[in-house]
């Protein structure tokens, strides 16, 4: 049975990096699966201004979201939701018009493995299912079933 | 470690250290003041006279908010502000110094004048010049 360590290890997880103008010091670290770096990189809506709000992108709205989980001094509960059905412990991450799937390995410890438009997961009535089993199959795949922390908000937030 | 590809211009940085920073501050204003004293985006709200979707936006950072916006959620959650605008070469900072680049049609002009290959993104010309962090501008609400 792998465990988040080993992942990180092999290459299968990373820890994000903080961007450049994020000043704060880190407080915890956030694991991201590859795909999602190429998934966010590679899609042109991501950069897109006129699709994000505020005066930035969704891409500047995610890392946004990531700098907040790693820095603050207790990670927001605000924009995250468990994807049913919730026996799977499998959540989603909201910044703005974005669906980010992972789980919780520990308290305040998020991992990160796919993502998904907003309205593409309203367009498309499967999508939301599809990507809760991508990071199932991603957990079973790598053998790290056994490293998601189940139970509501309380129990994965502190 | 690793990060997204896409590099934000030196310029844009300064934007976004701006908004994270007022954003991520008022955040932690509100929990504090939510976890303290019971204060809620519906109170906020009924102090700012707006609806609670409006301060909903604002602390989720899906508004384009004005100083003056910026300035009534700091007065609703009972804080003040303090805002350094640094100069990183006069002031004692382990902020690196920011050097204002040309704009892209500036430097794609010199560009192809030197006969260069003239696609450079802003991303090119940030990732040989700076490294973290070198916003030089501190926010900070202080309650």
């Amino acid at each position: 049975m792998a465990t988040i360590q080993s992942a990180l290890r092999d290459g299968i997880l990373s820890e994000y990096r903080l961007p450049a103008w994020e000043t704060r010091e880190s407080k915890r670290p956030i694991l991201i699966a590859p795909g999602l770096f190429e998934w966010a990189d590679d899609d042109p809506r991501m950069m897109n201004i006129k699709l994000g709000t505020g005066g930035r992108d969704r891409l500047e709205h995610l890392e946004q979201m990531l700098c907040d989980f790693r820095c603050s001094n207790r990670p927001s509960g605000g924009d995250l939701r468990r994807v049913m059905p919730t026996k799977h412990g499998i959540w989603t991450l909201r910044p703005y018009k974005l669906r980010i799937y992972g789980w919780f390995h520990e308290v305040n410890r998020f991992v990160a493995v796919c993502g998904a438009h907003e309205e593409d997961t309203k367009n498309h009535k499967n999508l939301n299912d599809e990507k809760r089993d991508e990071v199932r199959e991603f957990l079973r795949t790598n053998n790290l079933e056994k490293t998601v922390k189940r139970g509501d908000l309380s129990a994965v937030l502190r | 470690m690793r990060s997204f590809d896409r590099k934000a211009s030196n310029r844009r940085q300064v934007f976004l250290a701006l908004v994270g920073s007022i954003e991520s501050q008022l955040r932690e204003a509100y929990a504090r003041k939510h976890e303290l004293e019971g204060e809620t985006q519906s109170s906020l709200a009924e102090k700012l006279g707006v609806n609670r979707s409006v301060v909903n936006r604002r602390l989720r950072g899906h508004a384009n908010m004005t100083i003056e916006s910026v300035a009534d959620m700091v007065w609703a959650l009972g804080h003040c502000i303090d805002v350094d605008i640094v100069d990183p070469t006069l002031s004692d900072t382990n902020r690196k110094q920011v050097i204002p680049t040309p704009s892209y049609k500036v430097l794609n002009a010199e560009i192809a004048k030197s006969s260069l290959p003239n696609r450079v993104t802003s991303s090119d010309s940030t990732m040989k010049t700076f490294s973290k962090p070198n916003s030089g501008l501190v926010v900070e609400a202080i309650g």
